[in-house]
Order: C-alpha cells, then structure tokens, then sequence
C-alpha cells in the first residue's frame, strides 16, 4: 500500500502557521501548573461532548444492551482520548485545527469502543461465508446473471487462493460484515494490520477475476 | 463515499491507498477540505480510495464529519 505520510513534529514555519486558537491549545498543554490543567480539563470537556455526540448518531443501529452503556463508555473514550493526545502532541503537525485533530481521537475512540461492545460475547463463525448477503445493486437480468457469475468466481477463488488467514479475514469482514476493529481484538493485532491481510486478500482476488476476464484489473501498487 | 457498489464493499477500489495509519493521520485535513468543497477526492486519492475500501474507517470519517458540523473548530 502506498502511505506517503509521516509523523513529523511541528516546524518552526508550521508552528508559525497555526491559527490562534490552535496555537493557544499547544501553549497551554505545553505549560506546566494551573494553566495545564485548566486546559486539559477544558480538552476533556469538549472530548466529552464530541464523544456523546458521536454516540447517540451511531445509537439507532446499536444494540440495547449497548445503549445502556453509553454514558459509562462515552466517559472511557474521553478519557483515552485524551490519554492518547497528551501523549502525541509532539506529532501535532498543524495541517488542521487543532480541536479537528482532538475530534478525530475521541470519534476513533469511542468507534471501537462501541463496536467490540456491540459485539461482546459473539461467535464471529470465520468459517460460515455470508455470500447470500452480498446485495444485488445492478438492476436488470444480464447484470443479475453477471453478478451471479462474479460471485461464483469469487467464491471459489476465496477458497482456492487466499491463505487461511485472508480467509478469514475476508470473509469475516467483505462478506460477513464484522467490523475491522472487532477482529482486531480477537486477532490480538490492529485494525491497521487486519486492513492490510483484506488489502492483500482483495488483490490476489481481482488478479483472479482479471484472469478470467471477469472486469477487474490488477492493482499497480505494491 | 456512502453508497458501494458490490465491487467496491467484496474488492475494495483500486489504487493507492494510504491505509488505516495513513488516513487517520491525514483525516482531520482531509475532513476540514471536504467541508471547504474542495474536492479531496483529487487531492488526497489515496485517502478517498481507504476511505471506499474500509468500512472501519468510513464510519469513522462520517463521524468527525458531523463532529466539525456540530461544534465546528470549538473554543477556548
């Protein structure tokens, strides 16, 4: 995959760049004593609020037993938050707003929080491939039958070329619709390295399909 | 960026992708440029293309979207 972004710490130039508010934020959490803390409390504040917001939009499709929780996990995601901010402020590198780049931490946070609680206890079943749920979006009968085609293609390349772990993954989350996070946890890994197993997964299978002149072209990256 | 075709939701969308790490780090600037009407489809490709091929990811993005709608740069 091509990531052609680093974690660089603020310049002087970008330092010199940054809007007011931001640069009151980053000299504020840069200090020591009261002023420190007046703003740390402040940035939870507002993590605190982003993050109920970010729950209730997700709560109509969250199971009950979830909902319940919500107060309990918004108050959590906060918090690692703004555990994870404090501790990454030195790779602020001012291409947003700072509060845009506090929001982005907190909506990941309480995301994963929801997602794993919402699929506690569940049997992820890597095995049972949920083919039947792929949604026909092509109307008519000569896309129906060249959708049918490609999925019968499909399937049986899941099962011939993919490694047992693309497999899994795939399925799991192509087909299955598991959240990468979810797997994540149970594959003891991140959702950075789950993405680059489907990633890997998806190009041995467009390379399949495009072999059989299925439509699909292989992807140039590495 | 909401609606998938089968394609994209079994294969994902071809191209550079910058991957979950990637995006993220790239996602405040690409949100506050999306809000801008800039067209961060061109600008960040390699985001747009994730943000297409990683559900994960997708939500997490429509998320801080309505964030920045809502409560806009905060203040302090």
């Amino acid at each position: 995959m091509e990531c052609a972004v680093s974690a660089t710490p603020l310049s002087v130039t970008q330092a010199s760049l940054l809007d007011p508010m931001s640069r009151g934020w980053l000299d504020a959490l840069g200090t020591e004593g009261p002023a420190r803390e007046a703003a740390l409390s402040e940035l939870h504040a507002l993590l605190l609020r982003a993050a109920r917001h970010e729950a209730r939009r997700r709560s109509p499709s969250l199971p009950e037993t979830v909902v319940a929780d919500l107060e309990d996990l918004t108050l959590q995601a906060a918090d690692d938050a703004l555990l994870a901010i404090t501790a990454k402020l030195g790779q602020f590198r001012g291409d947003s707003r700072f509060t845009t780049w506090a929001y982005m931490f907190v909506v990941v946070e309480v995301s994963a929080k929801l997602r794993r609680r919402a699929w506690r206890g569940q049997d992820l079943n890597l095995d049972a491939e949920e083919w039947e749920r792929v949604p026909d979006s092509r109307a008519g009968p000569g896309h129906r039958a060249e959708s049918l085609e490609l999925l019968a293609t499909l399937k049986t390349a899941v099962a011939s070329e993919l490694t047992e772990r693309q497999r899994e993954v795939f399925v799991s989350v192509a087909l299955n619709e598991v959240p990468l996070d979810v797997l994540a946890e149970r594959m003891q890994t991140t959702r950075g390295a789950i993405y680059k197993v489907l990633h890997d997964a998806r190009k041995k299978l467009r390379a399949h399909l495009a072999e059989r002149g299925m439509g699909f072209s292989q992807e140039e990256d590495a | 960026m909401t609606e998938q075709p089968d394609g994209d939701r079994l294969l994902g969308r071809l191209g550079p992708d910058a991957g979950c790490e990637g995006a993220l780090l790239l996602l405040p600037r690409f949100a506050e440029d999306a809000l801008a009407g800039e067209d961060v489809e061109v600008a960040y490709a390699a985001v747009a293309n994730h943000l297409t091929s990683c559900p994960d990811c997708r939500e997490d993005y429509h998320g801080l979207l309505d964030s920045l709608k809502t409560f806009g740069s905060g203040s302090r």
